[in-house]
């Protein structure tokens, strides 16, 4: 690995946040986690993480919007989410569908996860064009 | 045909009327005020119409208006026939106008226009015309017509159709005969004297009395009897005049039975716009009842929805800390245990405690899964994302991620259980949701390892028709229960301390979801299980698409 890559994790519940940023970190990875949405879009660096990762069910601002806002500010940027709630997922893809925007399936992890899948999936992402 | 409050045709037996507006038209606002009024009408190729129209009324609403629309030159027709017996007779029918004055309704002999033209004033009570209406009697008079000639005429009034009737011929050609006679009678009582009295008395007679029969008849068909036949001797002339006023029986009971058909129809239009007004009542009712029950039932499935998803967020949120860090304390023990050379006893301890607490939050995050799944088949929104793809795509797909031993901790590591599979010779595409066949593919493979010890558990797959392809995993284990068999695919059909009971069944919706059938044999020779399932084979010329949907 040359350089180090760096993540962004936004989920509203701390024990999970606390959890898969020790998961990642002892794979190598840099994470940044914030479990207020708001405070992790007015902290956000542009053209500074490899990727973001959003839970969709949190309070103050959801996934999605948070999503909207983030693309908003840094159109490239590769966003995922990390979720239990699929079928919310669905109806979101659908919605962006509508809009033009193509948000493929592979950019959602089923919550829970076990790190090793997730560790692949994450390096899936990152690889992809 | 029958028009709506605005005048526009909605139904008529001629579609040329139909969409037709007719709100300034007479017989359309006529027809809006009183029940049965008949309006004469004069085309512009001089054909007389008659409407008789009507308002169409359900429980004092106004609908709309009837209007049953007859030609009458067949009913003029008759008198022109009747007309061609003598050279001066014709027949007048006469009705009151607005002004209260008698208007011709057909054209006259010696007036081809007259026909709603010709008008005689109310105050020409001596005219036959105005008598057959007004006096409302039947008479016979001498009289003059509209062209200042002598005539005799007879007159009726009909009652149901508010007309009057007046027959009459030039008096010239009535006595020609009689005239005639006059000049026989001088010539001949020059030369006998009480003869020619005799004569004229009796020849007299032949002319006085079939009129005087004529006036007897014309008084019983005022008193209604239409069905008086008229038997007359006599000249040519008053017979056909008889013949005539026997006609107009005839006519006035063809009028009177129209009539009656008329009003019978509307009764029945009537009628059956009074049912079909329930009926279109009783549609909307019900239509209300489909609505509401629809939105409640949307309702329910929108509710059933956020149940789901609230569930399955609560229910897997807490796991994922619990996964994630055991996996992450085990990765740190297993290391700790590697790097010293002689592990310590209590470090083995640690790393079997967190073996069995990692199983079982693998078989809570199992249970999680199933759950859902099966609440999703049961509320009928599993959704499949089907893409076009190659079966020993998916096949090598999850065989290697069995082979990958770290993945399958929950695994006894120890049992010698290899999976074999010979990739199939031919490309066989499947349309599928491939997340949810690896499910089903892994719930056979998972099902298989559980009640396989030792030995091989063989995967293959084949074509069986031209659209069906058929994958076996046949196992070498203990078989299936003959008391669980029959209901294999049911929920919690289950005789291991393992499984949550709900792959089985999760595996044979999903795979019927697709079009397939799944079901299960104990093998022949007494070792193990084959489970089989289908699945239609997917059109290849879909290759294309397959290359869009794959990953980026």
């Amino acid at each position: 690995m040359t350089t180090i890559k760096k993540i962004l994790l936004v989920d509203n519940e701390i024990d999970i946040t606390y959890a898969l940023e020790n998961a990642l970190e002892n794979y190598g990875f840099k994470v940044d986690s914030f479990n207020d949405p708001i405070l992790a879009l007015d902290n956000y660096q542009i053209h500074f993480y490899d990727l973001v990762i959003l839970d969709i069910k949190m309070p103050k601002m959801d996934g999605f919007e948070l999503y909207i806002k983030l693309r908003e500010k840094d159109p490239k940027v590769k966003i995922c989410f990390l979720t239990a709630s699929e079928l919310f997922y669905e109806e979101f893809r659908h919605a962006r569908l509508q809009l033009g925007e193509k948000v493929g399936e592979e950019y959602f992890i089923q919550k829970p996860i076990k790190t090793d899948e997730l560790i692949k999936k994450i390096d899936t992402l990152m690889t992809n064009k | 045909m029958i028009l709506d409050p605005d005048g526009k045709v909605v139904a008529s037996t001629n579609n040329a009327y139909l969409d037709t507006i007719h709100i300034e038209d007479k017989f359309f606002i006529e027809g809006k005020k009183q029940n049965n009024v008949t309006i004469l009408f004069k085309q512009k190729n001089q054909e007389l119409k008659s409407y008789l129209t009507g308002p169409l009324t359900l429980s004092d609403k106004f609908l709309g208006v009837v209007t049953i629309i007859y030609g009458l030159e067949d009913l003029l027709s008759l008198f022109n026939e009747v007309e061609d017996f003598a050279a001066t007779a014709e027949i007048i029918l006469a009705k009151i106008d607005i002004n209260g004055d008698a208007v011709v309704i057909n054209p006259l002999r010696f007036f081809p226009d007259a026909s709603l033209n010709l008008t005689v004033s109310k105050n020409q009570t001596h005219t036959p015309t105005i008598q057959s209406l007004f006096k409302n009697e039947n008479r016979f008079t001498e009289s003059k017509d509209y062209r200042g000639i002598p005539v005799l005429a007879v007159t009726r009034y009909i009652d149901n159709l508010d007309w009057g009737v007046v027959v009459k011929i030039d008096k010239s050609e009535a006595f020609a005969s009689l005239e005639n006679l006059k000049y026989i009678t001088i010539l001949i009582g020059i030369l006998v004297g009480v003869s020619i009295i005799f004569a004229s008395i009796v020849l007299g007679n032949s002319i006085s009395n079939p009129i005087q029969k004529l006036r007897n008849i014309m008084k019983d068909v005022t008193k209604g009897k239409f069905d008086s036949k008229i038997d007359v001797g006599g000249t040519n002339e008053i017979e056909e005049l008889a013949k005539q006023l026997d006609m107009m029986s005839t006519i006035s009971n063809t009028n009177t039975h129209l009539n009656e058909l008329v009003r019978e129809r509307t009764e029945k239009i009537e009628k059956s716009i009074v049912e079909l007004k329930e009926k279109e009542e009783a549609l909307k009712e019900s239509n209300r009842q489909l609505v509401s029950v629809n939105e409640k039932l949307n309702l329910q499935s929108r509710i059933q929805k956020d149940f789901i998803n609230i569930t399955a967020h609560e229910l897997r949120t807490p796991i994922v800390p619990i996964i994630t860090l055991c996996e992450l304390l085990y990765k740190k023990i297993m290391n700790e245990n590697k790097i010293s050379m002689n592990q310590s006893k209590e470090n083995t301890k640690k790393e079997e405690f967190l073996k069995v607490i990692l199983r079982n939050a693998y078989r809570l995050y199992q249970l999680t899964q199933d759950i859902l799944d099966v609440t999703k088949i049961e509320s009928q929104i599993l959704r499949l994302n089907k893409e076009l793809i190659q079966l020993n795509e998916i096949i090598e797909n999850v065989i290697n991620d069995y082979k990958d031993n770290t993945n399958r901790k929950r695994y006894d590591s120890n049992k010698e259980v290899r999976i074999v599979y010979e990739p199939i010779k031919d490309t066989i595409f499947v349309n599928v949701d491939k997340a949810r066949i690896i499910q089903v593919l892994s719930n056979l493979l998972d099902n298989a390892l559980k009640f396989t010890k030792e030995g091989n558990i063989f995967i293959s797959a084949k074509k069986i028709k031209e659209e069906q392809v058929i994958v076996i995993i046949k196992d070498s284990g203990t078989g299936i229960d003959l008391e669980i068999l029959p209901r294999l695919f049911e929920k919690f059909a289950t005789k291991s301390e393992e499984g949550t009971g709900l792959g089985l069944y999760i595996s044979k919706n999903i795979v019927e979801a697709h079009g397939g059938k799944i079901w299960a044999e104990n093998n022949s020779d007494d070792r193990g299980s084959t489970f089989y399932f289908t699945l239609p084979i997917g059109k290849s010329h879909k290759t294309k698409e397959y290359g869009e949907n794959s990953r980026r």
